[in-house]
């Protein structure tokens, strides 16, 4: 064998040698191509990632729109809510004080009513409801739910303003430029019956809101779906009047209590209620005992329409 | 169109196998003569012969891997009348490279192979490029089989001339000692 003999028995090779060397160029990757895989890879777990790190970021904690009023007669209630106090056909700015009384329910809840007093200078002198006797000690708020009945509500003026956003926000939100921590007041869109077509008084209650709450109850007050109430709290607020139509204005809330500021529009004979929830700082303890509304009673739909608030905060001091 | 097909044709004594061949390797093939015959001439004669041979073997031959088929037999071609001419013309310096190259490993005894020789051989190569990579392997056959340039392998294979140089030395060498502990050399 020699040089040029063995270049002649190399004809006879296999034929996968000389078909896969008839182009190397197919099998040969480049530097370049082994980037942009690289580089396609890379963006493809960015994308999976990057979802989720969104969603753990807080979102942003804008005051949300105003309260929507709305005016919806109710059924008798299925739990009699105590209520004491009547309202004054003026433009008088109300205190309410808050007393501790049972409902007829076996549950060991604890529902915080606001009485409101008469002022000295109206003209007719109000009725007062007493209070039933059947007053019993404070007992820690417990989880319970209001049976919700499906009756229809009738139909009444409705005032529609720009809504609450039921949007999660994170409680203790800072303006750009005031000092003050605001949480935003959650508007519901359920009103559940119960509410006496004779509802001649304000009534505001307030109570904190369990961690296992139906959805309808969430949709009652407001609560979004996303708010976690096993980590966080939550205060639920009722506002039942027998007048046209409220607008909660806005509020503050200290070591004290809550101080919610409500205004109510007198022109017919109406039922007005709101539900409303005020998300709490997890720092942050509140008795619904110390809770009271402030309220005022407009009987001029422009000032009633000038007074409210876009986006009603709650405004928080240690 | 498919290797098959093109065996279809020439089963059917169509002459469409031969401008289908033409179409699909033609270039292939024009690039292996003339790297070995060195001349543009030389290599359309050596692809001419090439398809009369492929025409009259198929059928009955039904070659599996038609470019395989193809090509061997235009190297067969054109290795032939390099030999019958022995001239060394501009562009085939680079089989004469290989003879030289080849020549370091294997001594130039000029006694002639038999057939079982031969057969031991061609099986010792074939195991011999099994066992190398893929790239190795490619890098070999295209220098001592398609006979292509240093220039053009580096280009082919994204490599320097240097690196060429370097890996079919080393390749040589293991050919070298693969075909001694063969008893082949």
């Amino acid at each position: 064998m020699n040089p040029k003999s063995f270049l002649g028995l190399m004809s006879d090779i296999s034929d996968e040698y000389i078909a896969s060397a008839a182009n190397p160029h197919s099998k040969s990757v480049s530097w370049y191509q082994v980037s942009a895989i690289a580089a396609c890879i890379v963006l493809l777990i960015a994308a999976a990632v990057y979802p989720k790190l969104r969603m753990h970021t807080p979102e942003v904690t804008e005051p949300p729109a105003v309260v929507t009023e709305t005016t919806v007669p109710v059924t008798v209630p299925t739990e009699p809510i105590v209520t004491t106090g009547t309202a004054a056909v003026s433009a008088k700015a109300w205190t309410t004080e808050a007393k501790t009384v049972l409902t007829q329910t076996t549950a060991a809840i604890t529902v915080y009513t606001t009485a409101v007093t008469a002022p000295e200078e109206t003209a007719e002198q109000p009725t007062e409801t007493a209070l039933p006797d059947t007053e019993a000690p404070a007992t820690e708020p417990t989880r319970t739910e209001r049976p919700v009945e499906t009756t229809v509500p009738k139909q009444t003026e409705t005032i529609v303003s720009t809504g609450l956003s039921s949007t999660q926000t994170t409680p203790g939100t800072t303006s750009a430029e005031t000092q003050p921590v605001t949480v935003p007041i959650w508007r519901g869109s359920l009103y559940p019956p119960g509410l006496p077509s004779d509802v001649s008084e304000i009534s505001c209650t307030f109570q904190l809101c369990s961690s296992d709450i139906s959805d309808i109850t969430r949709k009652e007050y407001g609560i979004p779906q996303n708010y976690d109430l096993r980590k966080h709290h939550c205060l639920l607020i009722e506002i039942q009047s027998g007048y046209t139509a409220v607008a909660v204005l806005g509020g503050e809330l200290t070591t004290e209590g809550l101080i919610l500021n409500v205004a109510f529009l007198d022109q017919d004979s109406s039922i007005a209620r709101v539900n409303c929830a005020v998300p709490l700082p997890d720092d942050f303890t509140v008795d619904p005992k110390k809770c009271r509304a402030e309220n005022v009673i407009l009987t001029d739909r422009e000032q009633f329409q000038e007074i409210r608030v876009e986006n009603p905060v709650i405004e928080m001091k240690q | 169109m498919h290797d098959q097909a093109i065996i279809a044709l020439f089963e059917q004594r169509n002459e469409q196998a031969i401008s289908e061949s033409e179409q699909q390797y033609g270039a292939l093939c024009r690039q292996v003569a003339r790297d070995i015959t060195g001349s543009k001439e030389d290599a359309e004669e050596c692809l001419n012969d090439a398809m009369l041979a492929a025409w009259n073997a198929i059928p009955p031959t039904k070659p599996k891997n038609y470019c395989a088929y193809l090509l061997r037999l235009v190297r067969n071609a054109a290795y032939n009348r390099y030999c019958a001419a022995h001239t060394l013309k501009r562009n085939a310096a680079n089989i004469a490279g290989s003879i030289d190259e080849l020549a370091e490993i294997i001594p130039d005894r000029g006694d002639v192979v038999d057939e079982v020789e031969r057969r031991e051989i061609i099986g010792a190569i074939n195991e011999f490029l099994q066992e190398l990579p893929q790239k190795q392997r490619d890098l070999f056959v295209r220098r001592y089989w398609y006979l292509s340039d240093i220039a053009a392998l580096a280009e082919m294979f994204h490599m320097t001339e240097s690196h060429v140089r370097k890996t079919l030395s080393r390749l040589r060498k293991r050919l070298q000692k693969y075909l001694a502990k063969e008893g082949l050399l």
